[in-house]
């Protein structure tokens, strides 16, 4: 057992046996809820993974990420409803859009560092959910509403079943991971990294660190927007207290440095601990009254930074040395 | 009308400034944004509101108690959350405080609901009209009572021991610790002072303030925002901050629109810092 725990490939073999997983996963399990919570497990899996590349691997740590959900929600929610613009298509320019978005307003913002980086975030996405609550062409206050189709691939809506979402964020959760996969071993990457170590040494080494911090910000806000228009489409109402709710922002980074930041499962695994934990404890203590799942929520989360600060990735290393130097 | 505005953001910004000192001194001794900080505004608003509703005690009588109590509640906090995460990574340290605000503000929804309260008459109250300057009697009051508190605590960082421990260690940790001083109890004393500060904030505050849980999310950004702008490690930085965002909240809010003030106040922290990343009055890297 051990031989297989410590083989090269043992992180891939888990990493099959878990796609082998998800993909049967709903046939399974048939209660709604359960797919429902595995819905949002890949929906934050897939935001946190992309906030690991900013995050994790170019050492930008924001926690206003719900500005690139919320702006994405709300492009392809308005050209759906102004333009009559197919879903998917509003689905990737919501993402196009948001990345530029994360490019202009990255400019200025990505000169700064640690704590001044993460203030300026959580800034830049309250003045989004000021901007949109007030702004009337796209509704203010009241958000805009999706009208129901016809159930298609083709019309993103589906009404009898939720296997159809839950492949399609599925799909989406697959293509970021396997973006950190390719970019973890690319050139890019290791910019990426020279820039989270040593800033200077990287810039010293003629890295353009502004080129590249604007450019993960760019993949990370495209991949954020698109679980925003994601969601969209499967609650079929956006809501500037709904989609820029700064708790999402919390909850993007948390899943990431709970699982451990940096690599690639560390999101993956973070989404699949803490998002069944939290909307199991919402069914359960949410009718005892408002906000005691809530609290309950943010004390898990001082618990774990408390008890885990390396995530559970940094567990899973702790526990694989001990087994090389004491086999 | 342009004088009455400055008046108004000024006194708004004196109470900001409060609140912001105690940000600057906790992050000046131990390293860490506290993201909790505006919650705890919150809980000493609402205990000078029950203080009123139940003990018939004046919120701006209540503060010297709002002082004792969230300081005790500093200390507590310090010792069972605080000192653990204090020499983690940089986001266990964020989340950590993050996830103490969030389970603040949610106990408030759970124990007091989401609901809006006001204290419906201080003890002091009316308005005094200087030429055309019209001065709320209230916000005066809340003004003056957080300039006299962020007096004693400057003063006390000053002249006592314990006030230059703590600036010992926030210039040189390290230092400090090989010149005897118990880094430790001085982290902790520095956080239940930091969070009595927004406790004094929070009291005065409620005289004339709405009380509800989510009050919390803005004052704690407010501060974040008011010591990011005057720079981290310059109390007097601060104070400058806090009352730019006192005014541009006052001025935008007459001249452009009130529903874009808040808005406008981190629009403008955004561009000044795009001008100078390290705060107006802040030293050294970023």
């Amino acid at each position: 057992m051990m031989e297989l725990v410590r083989h090269r490939r043992f992180p891939m073999f888990v990493l099959g046996i878990g796609l082998l997983i998800a993909l049967i996963f709903p046939w399974i399990v048939q209660d709604r809820f359960a797919q429902n919570t595995a819905i949002f497990v890949l929906m934050y899996g897939l935001m946190a993974q992309a906030w690991n590349i900013m995050g994790g691997y170019t050492g930008l740590i924001s926690v206003g990420q719900v500005a690139y959900f919320g702006i994405g929600a709300y492009t392809s929610a308005f050209l759906y409803t102004h333009f009559g613009i197919n879903p998917w298509i509003a689905l990737l320019i919501g993402g196009l859009i948001t990345a530029m978005f994360g490019v202009v307003a990255g400019y200025p913002v990505s000169k700064l560092r640690g704590r001044y980086f993460s203030i300026a975030t959580i800034a830049m996405a309250e003045v989004m959910r000021i901007s949109f609550s007030n702004w009337e062409y796209v509704g203010a206050a009241r958000g805009i509403q999706l009208p129901i189709e016809k159930e298609s691939l083709l019309t993103f809506q589906f009404h009898s079943s939720r296997l159809p979402y839950y492949y399609i964020i599925l799909f989406l959760f697959i293509i970021v991971n396997l973006v950190v996969y390719f970019l973890e071993r690319s050139r890019t990457g290791y910019y990426f990294r020279a820039i989270r170590d040593n800033e200077e040494a990287a810039a010293g080494l003629g890295i353009n660190r502004s080129f590249y911090k604007l450019l993960s910000i760019a993949i990370s806000a495209f991949f954020t927007a698109l679980a925003g228009s994601f969601l969209t489409q499967f609650s079929l109402y956006v809501e500037p207290d709904y989609v820029f709710a700064s708790s999402i922002s919390i909850t993007v980074a948390m899943v990431a440095v709970l699982g451990g930041i940096g690599s690639l499962g560390g999101p993956i695994l973070g989404a699949l601990v803490l998002i069944p934990l939290s909307e199991y404890t919402r069914a359960w203590l949410g009718k005892q009254g408002q906000g005691l799942d809530l609290m309950l929520y943010g004390a898990l989360i001082i618990i774990f930074c408390i008890l885990e600060p390396k995530g559970l990735m940094g567990l899973w290393k702790r526990i694989s040395a001990k087994k090389r130097t004491n086999p | 009308m342009f004088i009455q505005l400055v008046v108004s953001g000024l006194l708004l910004g004196c109470i900001y400034s409060l609140i912001s000192m105690g940000l600057s001194l906790i992050w000046g001794v131990m390293g860490i944004v506290n993201f909790a900080h505006g919650a705890f505004v919150m809980l000493a608003m609402y205990a000078a509101y029950y203080g009123d509703q139940l003990l018939r005690i004046d919120p701006l009588l209540f503060t010297p108690v709002a002082i004792v109590l969230l300081f005790l509640l500093g200390v507590i906090v310090y010792q069972i959350i605080i000192q653990y995460v204090v020499d983690g990574p940089y986001v266990s340290r964020l989340l950590a405080t993050f996830g103490l605000g969030f389970f603040l503000i949610n106990m408030a929804q759970f124990l007091w609901s989401p609901n809006f309260r006001t204290i419906k008459e201080s003890m002091v109250h009316g308005v005094w009209k200087i030429g055309t300057v019209m001065i709320e009697l209230p916000k005066l009051a809340s003004s003056l009572g957080s300039i006299l508190v962020a007096a004693l605590v400057f003063l006390f960082i000053r002249k006592t021991r314990t006030g230059q421990a703590i600036q010992a260690i926030s210039a040189d940790k390290m230092g400090a610790a090989l010149m005897g001083i118990n880094l430790k109890r001085i982290a902790a004393f520095s956080f239940g002072l930091g969070i009595a500060c927004a406790g004094a904030a929070g009291s005065l505050l409620a005289t004339f303030y709405y009380i509800f849980p989510d009050v919390a999310s803005l004052f704690g950004l407010i501060a974040l925002v008011a010591v990011a702008l005057g720079g981290f490690g310059s109390v007097e930085g601060a104070f400058l901050g806090a009352l730019i965002l006192g005014l541009v909240e006052t001025l935008g809010g007459y001249y452009v629109d009130p529903n874009w003030k808040y808005a406008l106040m981190f629009l403008i922290y955004l561009g000044i810092v795009l001008v100078r990343p390290q705060g107006l009055l802040g030293r050294g890297k970023v």
